[in-house]
């Protein structure tokens, strides 16, 4: 329990420290921006035709390619520092215990991981206000993007698929996207955290931006089976559809990939707090080897 | 081994890829002194502060304190306070919050003791200015304040002066004698030799990380 309890300390200090410095502010800011400007002609097109939209932009905004592009760019640079280890990590680290700073982590990346997709959420919704009507299902504007070319006209470039649309309900589909998006951000976190930590170097966040690349690779007519190993890919719902399903391309596939993959990074990180101990272990039991043979060898000369 | 050995430093040598910077380090600092280490700069003074923190694992050799070994026994000894470097806080918040918050990981303390030490250290507890507003002599008080508020029994000050003006000197030098009167072991590192001379018991010299002398 006390464990428990310094770790939440520990991920609420750095949820403190996101205030300090402007790169967190400066992120979503632009993604906020970007996002906006993205559904700004739907809401022209809303306003053309007097319908208002209903809030689900928001699996629109992750199934297109670009738009995950900014979004999970901007989630790199809120991992971008990982491991964390501030000026004012001296202090706190004795303090907290390792194992319990540690978990202080892992915590504080999922917890920023669900605010940032809370954030992007709030801003699917924000710029449709005064278009919206407040319904549980796609609604007309969604429809009509989705399955006529109208939105060509008042220069909506956001995908939006007749899949989607065709294949789920507006809510179900609203949350297993937040799901999936929470999964994949969460997982580039932990994933940056884990390399980074592993080598002391920003190997991790090199990695993250390719993953996040890898995407528009596959977006790109590169090979198929590729979106298997793909989180952002796999983040998107029109991913589980067409020729991805001949390669066990599954939503259960997607959620499988994200919660083991997820388990294992977690205690990845954890282990990753205690290479040092680790390596100066195997040193201690080398050295301790060799004295037991140097003096076997003493013995058998004597 | 001597109840009255706070530290042992046994056989230590560190090495960074090629680079020794501790060689053979063998020293036994006594409790309830002021123990100063001096040195030039990169002689390896903080590297054997943090190896006696526990930051860094010593190559070869072992650091005990009271009795356990750093790194083997203990990941961080829990009875050391210190100050290392340019101490690092919360710059949007203010001093008494930046001290509440470390202290809440342990919640060993109440928030009037953290108060009292702020005090202590010449700084004002109700102070709402934010630590980025801070001199770096008050950010050199509150990180010594940071260091003895849990009432260690061991306080590592590296550097503390730093920053320090001369009034800043004179109190931090009483606070400090005052701790060794009421029972702490202290390890000094600094250029300053004034500081060295008037609140040493003992002085250990570290030069290309070998000990020349104690």
């Amino acid at each position: 329990m006390s464990c428990i309890n310094r770790s939440l300390r520990i991920a609420f200090y750095h949820f403190r420290h996101i205030t300090a410095t402007a790169r967190i502010p400066v992120v979503l800011i632009m993604v906020a921006l970007f996002i906006m400007e993205s559904l700004r002609a739907v809401t022209l097109f809303s306003d053309a035709v007097g319908i208002p939209a209903t809030p689900f932009a928001f699996p629109h905004l992750t199934n297109d390619y670009v738009c995950q592009l900014i979004m999970m760019a901007g989630a790199i640079l809120l991992f971008c520092d990982a491991p964390f280890e501030e000026k004012e990590y001296p202090y706190m680290l004795p303090r907290a215990g390792r194992l319990a700073w540690s978990i202080g982590q892992v915590i504080y990346i999922i917890g920023l991981a669900l605010l940032y997709v809370l954030f992007i959420f709030l801003f699917s919704v924000l710029p449709l206000a005064g278009h919206l009507e407040f319904a549980g299902e796609w609604g007309k504007i969604w429809g009509t993007l989705a399955k006529t070319n109208a939105g060509t006209e008042f220069g909506v470039v956001l995908q939006v698929t007749e899949y989607m649309v065709s294949h789920y309900a507006a809510l179900p589909a609203l949350f297993i996207s937040l799901a999936l998006e929470w999964g994949c951000v969460t997982w580039l976190g932990l994933f940056i955290y884990f390399s980074n930590k592993l080598t002391n170097r920003p190997i991790g966040t090199f990695a993250g931006a390719f993953c996040v690349l890898l995407d528009i690779c596959i977006a790109n007519d590169w090979v198929c089976w590729a979106n298997k190993f793909s989180p952002i890919t796999l983040a998107q719902i029109n991913t589980y559809t067409g020729y991805n399903l001949r390669y066990n391309i599954t939503l259960g596939y997607g959620r499988g990939f994200f919660a083991v993959g997820i388990l294992v990074l977690i205690l990845l990180c954890i282990f990753a707090n205690y290479k040092d101990k680790v390596w100066f272990g195997v040193l201690e039991h080398n050295r301790k080897r060799r004295a037991k043979q140097r003096m076997h060898k003493e013995v058998d000369h004597g | 081994m001597d109840k009255d050995i706070a530290i042992v430093v046994r056989d230590v040598c560190k090495e960074f890829k090629d680079q020794t910077v501790l060689q053979n380090i063998n020293i036994g600092f006594e409790r309830g002194k002021i123990h100063g280490v001096i040195g030039r700069n990169g002689s390896g003074k903080t590297v054997l502060l943090k190896c006696i923190c526990g930051f860094l694992n010593p190559t070869s050799g072992e650091v005990l304190v009271n009795h356990k070994v750093v790194g083997r026994d203990i990941d961080f000894p829990p009875e050391i306070g210190f100050i290392i470097e340019t101490p690092g806080f919360l710059m949007n918040y203010s001093g008494y919050k930046n001290l509440k918050y470390l202290a809440s990981i342990r919640k060993r303390i109440s928030d009037d003791t953290i108060q009292n030490y702020i005090s202590l250290v010449g700084l004002n507890p109700k102070d709402k200015k934010h630590v980025g507003k801070y001199s770096l002599g008050m950010r050199q008080r509150l990180g010594i304040a940071q260091a003895i508020m849990e009432n260690p029994d061991i306080l590592i000050l590296d550097e503390p002066m730093n920053g320090l003006d001369n009034q800043g000197v004179a109190d931090m030098h009483k606070l400090i004698k005052g701790l060794r009167t009421s029972g702490k072991t202290i390890l000094l590192a600094s250029h300053n030799i004034y500081d060295i001379e008037d609140l040493c018991d003992t002085v250990s010299e570290i030069d290309a990380g070998k000990l020349k002398g104690a």
